[in-house]
């Protein structure tokens, strides 16, 4: 396919190695979104662009987002994907109580069943999205959520593959990981999507660390400090310290006032410091706070209700559009 | 379980000759090219800017695993990529002299750049082919290779492995027997502490358990074809005595050509470890990836000894090349 197949119209938005455009495919009118990579010719196609393509092709699931074409030029790589409305970061920061970001409570539930359907499908599929984060979590009018960015995806289960532990935005990356393990598995996206589920309540980014070094400390304040009694095997980490500050772990709910008990111990599951002990994807969809979306008894089976469900809200989302 | 065992096991030794020869043959048979002597028809003399020889493969994927220190997953997989390429080339395909090496060099890239979170950037990779191809040589065959495979450079367990067969069975049968032994060892353990209820078991076990060692060892050197192969999977020493990777290479050409097709596509792998019986050290094989480079690390190559790993690859071409007009 052509680039002309596509016009371009106005950019969404830019990132650290590509600029998104909203497009238009000319011979069906549908809307797209053109992700545009340009080629450097000393590093030659970037591998973040490698993979993205090679697994999102493969990738197809009403919570991920669709990859329909790639378009390799001289100069430029063009990845057009179905088009989303907003993100998860826009969409909070134009919502919420008073603008605080906060979402309503069964928007949050909604749209974290979503998440971890996403997240279960890349997970059943031997794909770890490494980089889970409110700007990477797409969402449209009608309510769905779909993951987005796959350029630190990377297939996982056979030995071939070599990690690094420099993935996953820091405000989302886990404790393992910053402590420098490189051998994480599935429990890399699921402490994000803990991160995620309580930035959604509180509208705050629960970790905003701004270093290494301050992000595990962010984490042990409210999470408590790991020693060997409460983490075998941690002071074995690389970037382990024996003087870090003591911390005793708080009550979650001191962040999160009035949340819901189910939906913290669900979070109290994504949030585990040790990533064996960490919750996986599969079980959380069947955790009891999801009941009425999992429960054939119950009369709401798909848990797509509009974003914008609220009124105020939803004027305000379109007001971003 | 023993297939994944066996190829972690595989993928923590170093990088062998076998393994490298192994490729070169998985590269020769993605298709046909026009060799410089041998041409069945006249064609016009190299464009000039191509001053430089073509060296064998032999030779060009022995340089690339030396500059780059690459992994011996990293590297296997291009096996797997090589395969996809060949099964989705026309029958009729037929490439330049230069285009197997075109061809290796770019699954070797965009494996590198699949399956490791930072790799070497092009205008590397250009330097490493010692000016054969340049940074837009070599962009145009990764587009090309992207283009051909489909972006499809996932690989499944189950395929590596059975790409990797020759070198994961070798090893699987070492895991059994090692199992059974420590199995073996155990029952005369127990049957030691309580020798004296049961005397004749005793004397019976050991005994089976070391008929089976040996047999075993004799299989093992049975299916060395040559003296590299021997050297490689003895131990460490012998294998610092030979100076250089130049030197290892004319006892694969002193056989003769089609012998040589055989053995390459029939040994078992001679991957280097060392079979400790009680409890197999595979994970840390002897052989240091410091010292395997050792053996590979003068960038010199006799013009002897290429001319003749260019012969080689020449004569295993026509062989391929008679196989297929038979079939």
């Amino acid at each position: 396919m052509s680039s002309s197949q596509f016009q371009q119209l106005e950019k969404l938005g830019e990132g650290t190695y590509a600029t998104v455009y909203k497009g238009r495919n000319r011979g069906t009118g549908q809307l797209v979104a053109m992700k545009e990579i340009s080629l450097d010719s000393e590093e030659g196609t970037p591998s973040t662009a490698i993979r993205e393509i090679s697994l999102m092709k493969e990738l197809k699931h009403e919570n991920v987002v669709t990859l329909y074409d790639v378009i390799h030029t001289e100069n430029k790589l063009t990845l057009v994907f179905e088009y989303m409305d907003q993100d998860l970061k826009q969409y909070m920061d134009s919502s919420g109580y008073n603008n605080s970001g906060a979402l309503d409570p069964q928007i949050v539930k909604s749209l974290m069943f979503q998440l971890l359907r996403g997240i279960m499908f890349c997970h059943d599929n031997r794909v770890l999205h490494r980089d889970l984060k409110p700007q990477n979590l797409l969402l449209n009018n009608k309510g769905e959520l779909k993951l987005g960015d796959f350029g630190l995806a990377r297939a996982f289960g056979i030995p071939v593959n070599t990690f690094s532990n420099e993935v996953v935005t820091l405000w989302y990356r886990a404790p393992d990981v910053l402590m420098g393990s490189r051998n994480y598995s599935t429990s890399i996206d699921m402490w994000s999507a803990g991160c995620i589920l309580a930035e959604m309540f509180t509208g705050k980014p629960l970790f905003p660390g701004n270093s290494n070094d301050d992000q595990l400390l962010k984490i042990f304040r409210i999470m408590g400090t790991p020693n060997e009694r409460t983490w075998p095997g941690v002071s074995q980490y690389p970037n382990f310290k024996n003087n870090f500050n003591v911390f005793i772990p708080q009550d979650l709910r001191s962040i999160i006032p009035g949340i819901d008990p189910l939906a913290l111990n669900l979070l109290q599951g994504l949030l585990q410091m040790r990533p064996e002990a960490r919750i996986s994807a599969r079980q959380a969809l069947q955790h009891p706070w999801f009941n009425e979306f999992t429960n054939p008894l119950n009369s709401q089976p798909i848990p797509t209700h509009s974003v914008g469900s609220q009124q105020q809200q939803q004027q305000q989302a379109q007001a971003q559009f | 379980m023993s297939d994944s065992q066996a190829l972690s096991i595989f993928l923590k030794s170093p990088v062998s000759q076998e393994m490298l020869h192994h490729l070169v043959v998985s590269t020769l048979h993605v298709l046909p090219c026009q060799s410089d002597k041998n041409q069945a028809y006249p064609s016009p003399p190299n464009s000039p800017q191509r001053e430089k020889t073509l060296p064998s493969l032999m030779t060009f994927i022995t340089k690339l695993v030396r500059y780059t220190n690459v992994y011996t997953g990293t590297l296997m997989s291009t096996a797997v990529y090589l395969a996809r390429l060949r099964s989705k080339l026309p029958k009729d395909a037929q490439g330049l002299p230069c285009t197997r090496h075109r061809i290796f060099l770019a699954c070797l890239i965009l494996s590198a750049k699949y399956h490791n979170d930072s790799s070497p950037k092009n205008k590397h990779w250009a330097k490493y082919t010692d000016g054969i191809f340049s940074e837009a040589d070599i962009n145009l065959m990764e587009k090309q290779l992207l283009y051909l495979m489909n972006w499809d450079l996932r690989i499944e367990q189950k395929e590596l492995c059975h790409y990797l067969k020759r070198f994961l069975d070798p090893i699987k049968a070492d895991l059994k027997k090692a199992i059974k032994l420590r199995q073996t060892i155990q029952q005369k353990k127990r049957a030691s502490s309580i020798s004296h209820q049961n005397q004749h078991n005793i004397t019976q076990l050991p005994y089976e358990y070391q008929n089976q060692y040996q047999s075993h060892q004799e299989d093992f050197s049975r299916h060395l074809p040559s003296p590299i192969s021997a050297s490689s999977v003895s131990s460490a020493d012998s294998i610092e005595a030979i100076p250089q990777l130049t030197s290892t290479t004319p006892r694969s050409i002193s056989r003769s050509s089609s012998t040589s097709v055989i053995s390459v596509v029939t040994t078992p792998g001679n991957y280097s470890l060392e079979v400790d019986v009680a409890c197999p050290t595979y994970g840390e094989s002897p052989l240091s990836l410091e010292r395997q480079f050792g053996v590979l690390n003068s960038s010199y190559v006799d013009p002897m000894i290429e001319k003749a790993a260019l012969h080689e690859e020449q004569e295993l071409e026509n062989l391929m090349r008679q196989y297929a007009g038979r079939v």
